[in-house]
């Protein structure tokens, strides 16, 4: 009789062992889950720390050339180039945003790095019009074809003249 | 008001840094050309490396005896080469850069007034006349639309397809007379109207 309730006994506490066990095993994968969504949110903050120092440095660079300060003439280079390297991990870090958001987190700095994302977008854009100036003004952005249709223009009007 | 016109210089610098003309990626564009210094990009760099002409427009509001930066302008030279890329090196007048800040865009009050933008327009066509140019480019950006109808007002025509980074090469031609004085024009001594026909 002793051996019956024994046995009982084991069972239903080796059946609370399980469970535990397997509750474990699902706590410890929403645990996983959160501590990913946290990693997210440090990188995130990584990626904003260096933004704010970058923006820093060119705006307190740019000013100080205003200011007639001496500045090296590398700095704009050196500016351009961290500007694209900082764009460089964002698609990856968006999609693993995305990752977050899909299992329901809220990730409190995803704003802020996005916009942060728009404003060096546009820094690299605005680079990109600067390097397009610079080949107009070689009159690379005008090249053979248009000053060949220049000319059938400038003979239209004198036709059109006499 | 009438606009007054002052020629920029470095020492202008500190005066321009509030100018705002728009949030595309053109206007900001824009405003840091114009507010950078060297070795930065922009109007104060490209007047030491290029020799361009940049003005500032000034209203001067007398009752609060205050002047407004209304907008800037720019005047250069583009360099080009016939037969390319070996052949004599040509020359015809480039517009660097020109913007209306965003307090002055539009009509302003009043009857017979003009969009400062066309009195700015007119001043730049008019100096590369002056100059002795006979051809005047300038590129815009294929979105920029507004920026594009208000050229085409002016007499420039889209000649050049869009490049990698998106702009269109235009080009207003300045007189009719194929031997007037001043330098001599880029075109005559460029391509052959039968050249041209090929394409």
């Amino acid at each position: 009789m002793n051996d019956l309730l024994d046995q009982d006994y084991s069972l239903k506490l080796a059946k609370k062992h399980v469970e535990e066990y397997s509750k474990q095993d699902s706590i410890k994968a929403l645990h996983n889950e959160a501590m990913e969504c946290r990693d997210c949110e440090d990188w995130l903050e990584i990626g904003l720390e260096a933004f704010r120092w970058l923006k820093q440095a060119d705006q307190t660079i740019r000013q100080a050339a205003v200011e007639g300060f001496a500045v090296s003439s590398s700095a704009p280079n050196s500016i351009a180039t961290l500007y694209r390297a900082w764009l460089r991990p964002c698609d990856r870090a968006e999609g693993l945003a995305k990752e977050q958001i899909g299992r329901g987190f809220r990730l409190k700095n995803l704003t802020e790095f996005r916009e942060a994302c728009e404003f060096v977008r546009q820094q690299v854009r605005i680079i990109d019009l600067e390097d397009a100036l610079d080949e107009a003004q070689q009159g690379e952005v005008f090249d053979e074809v248009f000053w060949q249709r220049a000319a059938l223009k400038r003979s239209d009007q004198s036709d059109s003249s006499r | 008001m009438e606009l007054r016109i002052q020629e920029y210089s470095a020492d202008l610098l500190s005066q321009i840094q509030s100018f705002e003309c728009g949030t595309d990626d053109w206007c900001r564009h824009a405003e840091r050309w114009i507010k950078s210094a060297p070795p930065f990009r922009g109007a104060i760099e490209s007047i030491e490396t290029h020799g361009n002409k940049v003005w500032l427009y000034f209203v001067d509001v007398d009752v609060f005896d205050e002047k407004y930066l209304v907008g800037f302008s720019s005047l250069g030279k583009v360099k080009w080469k016939i037969p390319p890329p070996d052949g004599l090196e040509r020359e015809a007048a480039f517009i660097p850069m020109l913007a209306v800040s965003l307090r002055f865009q539009g009509k302003p009050e009043g009857e017979n007034t003009k969009h400062y933008s066309d009195e700015i327009m007119e001043h730049v066509i008019r100096v590369a006349r002056e100059q002795g140019h006979r051809e005047l480019c300038l590129y815009v950006h294929e979105d920029n639309a507004r920026a594009r109808r208000k050229y085409e007002k002016h007499g420039f025509s889209v000649l050049g397809s869009k490049n990698s980074k998106g702009n269109l090469a235009m080009l207003k031609v300045l007189d009719n007379q194929l031997s007037e004085g001043g330098q001599p024009s880029a075109l005559e001594s460029g391509p052959r109207l039968g050249d041209a026909a090929a394409l």
